[in-house]
């Protein structure tokens, strides 16, 4: 009899599972910029009901501009998301987790975005939205386009000799090893002298240290304003730096050097075409 | 003004507070939604949004004001210091530390481990700075103990905060509960703050009289009949019951302590007996309204900045007005 149910509970789940593979969502509310540009790309526009508090600021998003055209989120609590009467919320795994749980509790479905480190932890976020927004074909198109993207990049690479970088800003802090910086530098023909001496995660610049991994280049987002370079050659972590006293400072937009998706296929283009400028000719 | 007058007006206010904390918010709530919702009526949104968030958020931040203002009388009569504050003993800095230590170690992904961990630092504090006046509870090694530990675990959650400041979402976190905060509070925050702190509150107030002889000195009150080393732990122990679970459960929240039992000591006079439940009303309303202008002004606020704002301008102009 048992067996009976489980077999009768099976089956009706299957066929609600299909009914929800023919209605898609139709009031998607994204909580980060992540999730934003994600929606963005693969959703229908009428099934964007609201984009994150911070959608609309060019310092953070890529898509800053298209986001206007959207509402936004007052504040990424829960009440703010609500409002939108969500029938999917998009997440983040550093959204706060109160507020996850009285959404999941309000019966909102969630998604919630764990993994962005690297380009295949971003195809598999592209899938996964893309299939609960109705879109799966649409997302393995963008990820074919991002992966051709990255394949041209890396003919282009082929041969280069990497050029050993360091990510510098006035927040005295640098990116090692399992961060989308490293993803970046993987990409773009480049060395991460921070994760070659070892260092994981985002960690505090160390000033003596730094001394003997000897940067080429140093890589900083545009967002720390055109007078970076004076501010740095201030730092006595930096001022030393041959790099830095030959003002070798590549900025780069700031939103696409933290980008968590697939934008940062183009901060890959655009710090290799400063890297090896003769491969792009 | 006549006492039964002003506990009158406290009421009113703290009723009018909570409704407004019910009412104000993102979705716009009218109150006969509200009061309609409160029976269990209404669309499934208002309903959503009024039991599920604002509900626990008004409980909650009504619990912490009463339990920060019960303190902060508590510790102004027991240190015979009107700058004597719930925080003073170092239980808010333990707290603090408790729940920066988890929030930094990424361990702060249930709703339970932050409260919990504060709750667990803020007695490990009390124990210690108990501990260091080494002869029981004498309140000038108390003062001097609560003071060094206070500056020691602050130390702590500084070395936590440097640790974590590469993890910038971790540090955000960390930050805005070192801030204080009401929002997003859960059933769970109910659970683990409001039953022991209604608990606390009513083993406080028969002590009204036994803090208004102690508020006198300890050898005054003992000639007068007062067991002094036997309510002297009573009133350290529930006041810092009362700001461990305030603190557990909505972060660091300054002035409420402070400033309530100041203020309401100038309308009532110095009777503990009226000045302890009028200052559980009190910090309450002042709590739930703080927590009101967090969401209708812009820019984002945070609870503790907001009281700060309002309790530190007018403990300025009361020092000024009284000296």
């Amino acid at each position: 009899m048992r067996q009976l149910v489980r077999t009768w509970t099976v089956l009706a789940c299957a066929a609600c599972g299909a009914a929800a593979v023919v209605a898609s969502p139709q009031r998607v509310v994204s909580q980060t910029v992540g999730t934003d540009e994600l929606l963005l790309a693969l959703a229908d526009p009428a099934q964007i009901a609201a984009l994150s508090h911070l959608s609309r600021e060019p310092t953070f998003s890529v898509d800053a501009n298209q986001a206007a055209a959207y509402p936004k989120l007052k504040s990424s609590d829960a009440e703010s998301v609500i409002r939108f009467h969500p029938d999917l919320v998009l997440a983040a795994s550093y959204s706060e987790p109160a507020t996850l749980t009285l959404l999941h509790r309000a019966g909102v479905k969630l998604i919630v975005v764990e993994h962005f480190e690297s380009l295949e932890d971003v195809y598999a976020n592209v899938r996964t939205i893309g299939a609960a927004l109705g879109h799966a074909d649409r997302a393995e198109a963008l990820i074919r386009s991002t992966e051709g993207r990255v394949a041209d990049l890396a003919r282009k690479l082929k041969g280069v000799k990497p050029v050993r970088v360091l990510a510098v800003s006035t927040y005295p802090f640098t990116a090692g090893s399992q961060t989308t910086f490293q993803d970046l530098c993987d990409h773009a023909g480049a060395i991460n002298v921070a994760a070659e001496a070892g260092l994981v995660g985002h960690a505090s610049t160390p000033d003596e240290r730094l001394l003997t991994w000897n940067p080429e280049l140093l890589i900083a987002s545009d967002t720390e304003g055109p007078d970076l370079e004076s501010r740095l050659r201030q730092m006595p972590a930096y001022k030393h730096l041959p790099a830095l006293q030959a003002g070798r400072v590549v900025l780069l937009p700031g939103p696409l050097l933290a980008s968590v998706t697939h934008h940062r296929v183009s901060a890959f283009e655009a710090l290799a075409r400063k890297l090896h400028p003769e491969r792009f000719q | 003004m006549k006492r039964s007058v002003v506990m009158w007006l406290l009421g009113l206010l703290l009723l009018f507070a909570f409704l407004a904390s019910l009412a104000f918010g993102e979705v716009r709530l009218p109150l006969p939604d509200v009061m309609q919702a409160l029976r269990g009526r209404g669309n499934p949104m208002t309903l959503t949004v009024l039991r599920d968030f604002r509900l626990p958020r008004s409980l909650v931040g009504a619990a912490v004001g009463a339990a920060l203002a019960a303190s902060g009388v508590v510790m102004q009569a027991f240190f015979r210091n009107a700058l004597a504050s719930p925080g003073l003993l170092g239980v808010s800095s333990g707290a603090a530390l408790g729940a920066v230590s988890v929030l930094a170690f990424g361990l702060g992904q249930t709703l339970w481990t932050v409260p919990l961990a504060a709750l667990a630092g803020a007695f490990a504090s009390t124990v210690a700075v108990v501990m260091l006046a080494r002869r029981g509870a004498g309140t000038e090694r108390l003062l001097l103990s609560g003071i060094a530990l206070n500056a020691l675990l602050d130390t702590g959650t500084a070395l936590l905060l440097s640790v974590s400041a590469g993890r910038l979402e971790l540090n955000g976190q960390i930050l805005f509960w070192l801030m204080g905060g009401l929002e997003s509070r859960t059933t769970e925050h109910v659970i683990i703050g409001i039953p022991s702190i209604v608990v606390a509150c009513v083993l406080l107030l028969p002590l009204g009289r036994a803090l208004n002889l102690i508020s006198l000195g300890e050898q005054t009150a003992q000639s007068l009949g007062v067991d002094v080393r036997r309510v002297r732990w009573q009133l350290v122990g529930l006041s810092t019951l009362l700001t461990a679970l305030a603190t557990s459960v909505a972060g660091v929240v300054g002035f409420v302590g402070l400033v309530v039992p100041h203020l309401l000591r100038l309308c009532l006079g110095p009777d503990h007996r009226r000045l302890l439940p009028a200052s559980i009303m009190g910090g309450a309303a002042l709590t739930l309204a703080c927590d009101v202008a967090t969401r209708v002004l812009p820019g984002g606020l945070r609870l503790g900045i907001v009281t700060a704002f309002v309790g530190g301008p007018f403990f300025l102009w009361m020092l000024r007005t009284l000296a």
